[in-house]
Order: structure tokens, then sequence, then C-alpha cells
């Protein structure tokens, strides 16, 4: 616990990167915690090389959703598309600096990658 | 009157340390734990008891159908009902499936109408919606006021536009925590339409009122075990007797054990009734310990049970609106002379926190409690609330219990620097 909620992690809740829609982007994509109400909707923008160009989000959730989603946000621009997809829950954990999340928070911390991956999913369809 | 503190005791979990605190369970009405007399009674079956029912000639057979017998009428009587009158399920949810399956594909058709509200836990809400599917029958509702109140000045006007055949409802809000005026409602439905039929959701009511089935003039009654100290996977539903002998209410699981005699193409039923409704081999363990968890609250009173839960819930009511980030759901304050309509339970939102944060910093203060929408999705749109925080009591909770919960809260502020 101690961990999960660590002064730079509120920094980060207080002062989120990226929270604001983009305008004309290349794909938006919404991601719900049913459980819990969480609620974050992406934005994005792509380079011609197949590279995140911009990243923007909007939505409501708990400090854990809400802090991942701003530090994903920082850490996927200007990474490739690829790259992104490749994702996981442990890459998360070492990006919001937490070891082994407890099971009921998993869907938190995954919510803003979700939303990022379907983003990337629908302008491949 | 009993000592929750004393109480303790009998629950070997509660002496368990989780994050280094002693646990403090204000998480009952999701499940409660269970005294030492409910466990040993299941494994004291199994140790020396386990066979199956009916089938047999031998002495476990024989001893194992006395024990679900004996079981099932404790059961029965603890609900003030007949034996004959239980229909033993899963849980609540598998209960009321029961009476959509049991009477409702039976009964209703396109015009007519099923009564609920809007603060139905999803179990008596999403199995309407599927019998509606099925039947054509059209689901309506008796709105929620703000103060977490049925609007039920409203109730004769809808009886006079739909032709109502079923009200389903809670007795008690697992949100919320309102005890609903189920008697005032029966009362009318029965003079406006005595052959409409009344389902009572009695999950979040059985483990701290006493009920008298025949009292509360409903013809079904559902209710889970392990909300009321008895394990998991073994509740029951209640159904009038008449409603059983005149075959009006059919079986919904069939198989062995529920049949009188079976041809190659057709078979009759049981005329017993608790055979009738008995397809397979039941859960005779759990239904031991169901019945040690009605008599360990027979001899505590159902009264002082009653009585208990109405202190805590005045004592945290009053505790936690002197938080002033803390935004209480649910009654907060009694009707004019009248008792306080709030039962099991004190739900909220903590401002600028989410429901899921302060639930964590609270257990890593040792208190366990419950966030989110509490399978009431609907009731969280219609007030707008993203998700709550509920704590909610049991006969072994203390006020000692709340003030460990009101200093937990204290955290909160500190971490998120408010």
């Amino acid at each position: 616990m101690s961990d999960l909620y660590q002064a730079v992690l509120l920094d980060e809740l207080k002062h989120p990167q990226h929270k604001q829609s983009l305008p004309d982007p290349d794909s938006v994509a919404r991601a719900v915690n049913v459980s819990c109400g969480d609620d974050l909707t992406v934005y994005l923008k792509f380079s011609s090389d197949q590279t995140i160009l911009d990243i923007g989000w909007q939505g409501n959730g708990c400090a854990i959703a809400q802090v991942t989603m701003s530090l994903l946000s920082a850490h996927i621009q200007g990474k490739r598309v690829k790259d992104v997809m490749a994702l996981t829950q442990s890459d998360l954990e070492n990006l919001i600096g937490i070891k082994q999340i407890s099971l009921g928070r998993v869907k938190c911390l995954m919510l803003g990658l979700e939303a990022v991956q379907r983003a990337i999913q629908k302008t491949k369809k | 009157m009993f000592n929750p503190e004393e109480l303790k005791q009998d629950f070997p979990i509660l002496s368990r340390q989780i994050n280094g605190q002693s646990l403090v369970y204000l998480d009952n009405a999701a499940t409660s734990q269970k005294p030492q007399v409910v466990i040993d009674a299941i494994s004291h079956y199994y140790q020396t008891s386990n066979a199956n029912v009916h089938r047999g000639v031998h002495a476990l057979s024989d001893e194992s159908t006395k024990l679900w017998e004996t079981s099932r009428a404790t059961i029965a009587t603890f609900f003030g009902a007949n034996p004959g009158e239980l229909i033993l399920t899963r849980n609540t949810t598998e209960a009321i499936n029961g009476v959509a399956y049991g009477w409702a594909d039976h009964h209703l058709s396109a015009s007519d109408v099923i009564l609920t509200t809007p603060m139905e836990h999803h179990s008596d809400l999403v199995v309407w919606q599927q019998v509606c599917q099925r039947t054509g029958a059209e689901l309506r509702f008796l709105e929620v006021d703000e103060t977490g109140r049925l609007k039920i000045e409203q109730l004769e006007e809808i009886f006079a536009h739909s032709d109502i055949k079923l009200i389903s409802l809670g007795l008690v809000s697992n949100t919320l925590g309102t005890r609903n005026p189920v008697e005032k409602i029966v009362k009318i439905a029965r003079k406006l339409r005595p052959e409409v039929k009344i389902l009572l959701d009695g999950a979040q009511a059985a483990p701290h009122l006493p009920l008298d089935f025949h009292e509360l003039d409903c013809d079904f009654f559902a209710f889970s075990g392990h909300k009321m100290l008895g394990p998991m996977g073994i509740g029951g539903l209640l159904v009038k007797q008449d409603l059983l002998e005149s075959k009006a209410f059919q079986p919904w699981l069939f198989g062995g054990g529920m049949i009188a005699t079976v041809e190659r193409e057709k078979t009759e039923f049981a005329e017993d009734l608790a055979d009738r409704f008995t397809a397979g081999t039941p859960d005779v363990a759990s239904t031991v310990g169901l019945a040690a968890a009605c008599r360990y609250l027979q001899q505590l009173g159902m009264k002082e049970v009653a009585q208990h839960d109405q202190e805590l819930v005045q004592y945290a009511l009053e505790k936690l609106t002197q938080i002033s980030e803390v935004t209480l759901i649910g009654p907060v304050y009694a009707l004019p002379a009248q008792p306080l309509d709030r039962v099991g339970s004190v739900a909220f939102i903590y401002q600028g926190v989410h429901a899921h944060d302060v639930a964590q910093i609270l257990d890593s203060q040792g208190v366990a409690v419950r966030s989110g929408h509490h399978c009431t999705m609907p009731l969280h749109t219609q007030f707008n609330w993203q998700a709550t925080v509920r704590a909610s009591f049991q006969v072994y909770n203390s006020q000692a219990d709340i003030d460990k919960l009101v200093a937990a809260l204290a955290k909160v502020k500190a971490v998120f620097g408010m």
C-alpha cells in the first residue's frame, strides 16, 4: 500500500500528463471498468512511420487507473505502434513502480492500455 | 443482550491479522464470516454421516437423510415457514430464477406487468428482464426518491394503469440500506389485486431481522445462507403452500429424486413437496451448516440481533456525518414518528477520492469494506454515483469497529493530502 499511494503517484494524479482530447485524432477508443465505473477515452495521432505522434486522454477513474494512464501516455509518445501493442501488465507495474498489484486492482491498472490498444486496433481494420 | 466483542471469539477468521493490523470485517452484506459451530457442523457431517440421502437403506444413508430433513425443518422454522414450503437453492439468485422458471414463465404473457424497483440487486432485476424477453411481459418500476426511499404513494396509481401480475422487491436494499415498507406494499397490492404474486428478496434482511414468512404474506421469499453466518452455496426459496399444492408453481429442475414414477416417455413428479423441488443430490453438508447458523442466530435472539444492528447503523451514521468529505447515501434520518428505516449497512462517497482508493487505504489499516456499484448499476446511474464505499455489519461488529473505520478514513485524507 505504501507503494501504491507514494507521493510521486499522487503528484501524478494531481498533475496528469496528456489529459486532454486531441483535435482531429486518427483514432479514438474508450475502455470502461464496469465493476467501478472507471471510464477512459484515448485519442491517438500516428506518424507515417508507424509511431505514436501524439496521445490525449479524458475520463474518470480511481488513482491507479488515472496515474497509469498518465504515465503510459508519456511513455508511448514517439514509440512504435508494434511495441505499444506488445506492452503487458508487468510493463505497467514497472512503469508505476508497483510490484504485483492485487488481483482486485489489475483491471484498474490495465484500463488505459486497453483503450490505447483498442484505438490502435481500430486503425488496422 | 449479547456482547459483540465476545462473539468475535466464535469466529476463527476474525483473529487474523491483515496488513499487520487486526482484521475489522465490515463487508458482511457481501458475505458474513462463519462461527466455529457452523464449520464444525459441516466437517462433522463429512467425518461421521456422509452418504447420499433417500436412496439407500444402509445406516449412513438413513442418518444423512434424517440430518437433511431436520436441518430443512430448522431452516424453515427460522423463517416461520412449514418445511414443505422451503426449496433449497444455492443462493438468492438461484431462488429468484426459480420463481422465473417455476412460476413466471408459465403464467405471464404480453400485456402483463412485473413491478420492481430501481434499487434492486441485479439478481432481482436481470432475471425479470429475461422473463420479459421470454414472455412479452413488461417491466415497470416503483421509483426511489432522493433520500433512498420508495415512492410508495405512487403505487395505487401504477396499479390503476398496469396489469400487474408480479411484484418483486428487496426487503432491505444492499446499497442504500433502506428497509422497504413491504408490509404496506403487500397490503395495498392484496387489496387492489388479490391474485397478484409477491416476491421478497430477503438476502439483506434475513441476517438482521426477525422474519415470519406467513406474517409477511408474500408468495415467495428468497434468501442466501452465506450472508447469515451459514456456508456459501446454500440458500432457499420459500413458496406459499397453496401455490405448491395447486401446482401453479412448478418444478424447474428435473431429474433424479423429484419423481414419483418414470416411464420411457413421461414422468409423474413426486407429491412430497420437498422431493418435488429437489432434483439431484442435495448439498446436505451445507444444509446442516445453515441449520447450525440458524440455531446460532436463534440463541442470540433475532430481536436482539435487530436491535444490535440498529445501534451499529445509528452509531455509524452519527460518526460518518461528522466527516466533511463523506456524503452518505440512503436514509440517514428517520421519517417523522418512525424508527430509522435503514438496516445492515452504511454506504457513502468520499469527496475527491475514488471508492476503490478509499477501500484500498482502509484495507491497509485492516478494515475490509466493499467499493464499487454493489450490483446495483441502474441505481448508481440514476443518482450519478460512479462508485460508492459500503460498510456492512454483523453480530460480531462493535462500535469499536466503526471507530476503527472512522480512524482509517482519516488516513485517506492524509494520503491524498486533502
